[in-house]
């Protein structure tokens, strides 16, 4: 045996094993330190397409702040704050609004951002056969003028709330349209790495984005079969966060420490029942005044809604809590909860029984409200069937607005920015699903819109909200929170007051 | 079955009162089954619930029964193109998935304690009349047939005093086992939301509820859930003792 070759055998294994230990400890650590710089968000929907301009679903609107910016954009405290426009102005009729952009902005395939990209995607949301669900925000534009680095808009009609009006309106290529799934030039923090529709979407950081760049390295959005496998998911780690979780599942996953409930801090979407105003019994004041009265609110949000959300007495759409809510300072008479008042009304009107219209399975919360509604009624003497349908059936019944659909209420959500133009909106003539169809309403919503001073607007969302609270064109029986959940790791989301959740800036720690 | 009969001497508490105990309590002495998010007792609600469920599965099967027995008659006492016609168009029944063809039928009609039956009836009628047309052709062949139809009996008095009554006992085993099936169909339709409507409650609309709340409230899934599956091993179990009691009938013969 030669010793010294033994030696330098022994001083070469050394090194093969000290290598081979410092491979394996680079690989083992590797993908540990990838997976802390990928988030996972698991919901029971997927993406079906990804041209932002024509989104069918909600749950589409949470790539607007990832892969695409606005001229302008949501900020968490529910105000609009500069994104591609650094800044705007209107004149004093507020009918023509500039915007100035930001120099530099390139899409993520280098090309440039200029007022003329921004003036193609506004005439293309515009286009008639576009069918975009922004159009009835944007459809006061007459005219739309690029200029150097100012885009300026002509409006038919003064709108002192334009800069909120636009930041869905996000800057795509529209050249790419026919082509938008393969791989999109965007224009946001992240771009396309990935997608398949219906299934799953991986994004990575765009290089060439103005802003802040992303913390993250990744954005995986993933399917899961149901709320529950969701949930499961979460809990096990294999999601980070879990878009739109169930009000049954809130209460226990907040009190685990490994997981977090991800909510709004100004919440602006509502429940409302819809009825239609042009047939009995609900043409009748009295009977949408006695349903109000019979509507106990706290129970039904308690119950349905776990508590996540506020109750509405005023029976507005602006939420109770909302700096626009005008209150009782503001003329507003509330509904509290009050049988014998219902009651009476019932016997005025001469009714004793009508039907709830319902969705089968998908949303238990409106089953609930209807069995406490079921039951209150029940105690005066009127009887309220409850039928659930299949959603298409359901949705069929009363929209578009200008159906007749006698003795029927319809739950139904309002998911709007907390931005009177928009919620209130809803009741507008020819919109409202209630047919309400009420001129003077019409009227004191456009003088609101079209008021630059904040505190004559307010005045003039008062006068608006005191028809609404009085007329009663639907029950909104209380603002609702829009709940999603993450593990505790996570960091930098946050929720819009409609609901939408915002990963630009997130990290898991 | 038993204990669901007898549910308004059984149940503690009237199953659609709001409020007789706190939002989702756990099982206890005044609620053995815990309540559910309105506060009502499961229990009672499970009692009512099954005698839904089984009034509907029992009816279906009567429908069922009634709709395939003629259909399969039909078919096997005309046979040539007339029972092509009618097992081709069982074939494509068949073919369409229950499920499916109850919800588009169910959207159609609404839900309701006569609708149901009657869709759950007309779904499970094709393979009733698969089986008594199998029934039938064999009895027509069987001897004292041919010396009857010979000796100048006509073949419909024949089918209906001698023929049915033969083929009954199949026909019970298809019966229990089309109880099993509408069981499941039943909860099925009302585990998607479109069985019986609120404030009621059958088997299905429970572990509707229940599933929604599995992290909070698991007994609100796991008894309705176990009374289902008692019930449809209970009737397959009675389907496969009539078939071996007719078994060993015939080879005693």
């Amino acid at each position: 045996m030669n010793l010294s070759k033994f030696g330098t055998n022994k001083k070469l294994l050394a090194a093969v094993v000290s290598v081979g230990m410092i491979f394996t400890l680079t690989t083992a650590v590797g993908p540990a330190q990838a997976a802390k710089t990928t988030l996972v968000v698991g919901s029971v929907q997927a993406y079906p397409q990804l041209n932002p301009i024509i989104r069918t679903f909600a749950y589409e609107e949470n790539l607007f702040s990832l892969l695409w910016a606005g001229l302008t954009q949501w900020k968490p405290d529910g105000t609009v704050g500069p994104n591609l426009a650094k800044s705007w102005s209107a004149n004093k009729t507020a009918d023509k609004w500039t915007f100035v952009l930001r120099s530099g902005a390139k899409f993520s395939d280098g090309t440039p951002i200029t007022s003329e990209s921004v003036k193609e995607v506004f005439d293309y949301a515009l286009l008639e056969k576009t069918p975009s669900q922004e159009k009835s925000k944007i459809k006061t534009i007459t005219k739309v003028t690029a200029s150097g680095n100012k885009v300026i808009f002509d409006l038919s009609s003064p709108s002192a709330v334009f800069p909120s009006a636009i930041p869905n309106i996000v800057i795509i290529k529209v050249s790419e349209i026919a082509n938008f799934n393969k791989n999109p030039s965007t224009s946001g923090p992240f771009m396309v790495k990935s997608f398949s529709p219906d299934v799953s979407l991986t994004i990575v950081p765009n290089p060439k984005y103005f802003g802040t760049k992303p913390k993250l390295t990744e954005i995986k959005f993933v399917k899961s079969a149901d709320p529950t496998a969701a949930v499961t998911s979460l809990r096990s780690g294999d999601i980070d966060v879990m878009y739109n979780l169930p009000l049954a599942d809130a209460a226990p996953l907040a009190k685990d420490k490994k997981l977090q409930i991800l909510r709004a801090k100004v919440p602006s979407g509502s429940v409302d029942w819809e009825f239609d105003m042009t047939s009995a019994p609900f043409n009748n004041l009295k009977v949408r005044q006695a349903l109000a009265y019979a509507t106990d609110r706290a129970t039904m949000l308690k119950i349905a809604y776990y508590g996540f959300g506020k109750v509405t007495t005023f029976n507005t759409a602006v939420p109770q809590k909302s700096i626009w809510q005008c209150g009782t300072a503001g003329g507003l008479i509330e509904y509290p909860y009050d049988l014998k008042k219902a009651k009476a009304l019932f016997a005025e009107a001469g009714v004793t029984k009508f039907s709830w219209w319902g969705i089968a399975g998908g949303y238990p919360e409106f089953s609930a409200m209807a069995q406490i509604l079921q039951a209150s009624l029940k105690e005066i003497g009127i009887t309220m069937d409850i039928q659930n349908n299949e959603v298409g059936t359901w949705a069929a019944k009363f929209y578009p607005a200008g159906k007749t659909y006698p003795g029927l209420v319809l739950p139904n959500l309002l998911n709007f920015a907390d931005e009177p133009a928009f919620s209130m909106g809803f009741a507008l003539s020819g919109r409202a699903e209630s047919n309400w169809n009420n001129a003077a309403y019409d009227a004191a919503y456009k003088e609101a819109v079209g008021t630059l001073d904040l505190k004559e607007r307010k005045a003039a969302w008062c006068k608006a909200q005191r028809l609404e609270n009085q007329q009663l064109p639907y029950i909104i029986p209380f603002s609702i929170d829009f709940l999603h959940a993450g593990r505790a790791n996570v960091r930098g989301v946050w929720v819009e007051g409609g609901g939408q959740p915002h990963f630009e800036g997130a990290y898991i720690r | 079955m038993g204990i669901t009969l007898c549910a308004p001497i059984i149940s503690p508490h009237d199953p659609n009162k709001v409020g007789v105990g706190l939002p989702f309590a756990g099982p206890s002495f005044s609620n053995l089954m815990g309540t559910d998010d309105l506060g009502r007792d499961l229990f009672s609600r499970l009692l009512y619930g099954g005698r839904i469920t089984i009034f509907i599965a029992i009816a279906a099967t009567i429908v069922a029964l009634i709709i395939g027995t003629l259909w399969g008659m039909v078919a096997g006492v005309q046979r040539g193109w007339i029972d092509e016609f009618l097992m081709r168009t069982a074939d494509a029944t068949m073919a369409i998935p229950q499920i499916l063809f109850a919800l588009v039928c169910i959207s159609a009609v609404g839900a309701s304690v006569i609708s149901l039956p009657i869709v759950v009836g007309v779904l499970l009628a094709p393979t009733t009349a698969r089986m008594a047309r199998t029934a039938v052709v064999v009895e027509l062949a069987s001897d004292y047939v041919v010396a009857a139809i010979a000796s100048g009996v006509k073949k419909s008095t024949l089918v209906f005093s001698e023929v049915l009554p033969n083929i009954a006992p199949q026909l019970l085993v298809q019966l229990s086992i089309n109880v099993a099936s509408a069981v499941m169909t039943e909860a099925s339709l009302s585990f998607i939301g479109l069985g019986i409507q609120p404030p009621n409650a059958s088997w299905g609309t429970l572990m509707l509820q229940g599933y929604a709340k599995l992290w909070n409230t698991y007994w609100f899934v796991l008894f309705p859930a176990l009374a289902v599956t008692i019930t449809i091993l209970a009737f397959n179990a009675y389907g496969e003792r009539i078939r071996v009691l007719l078994d060993s009938r015939k080879s005693s013969v």
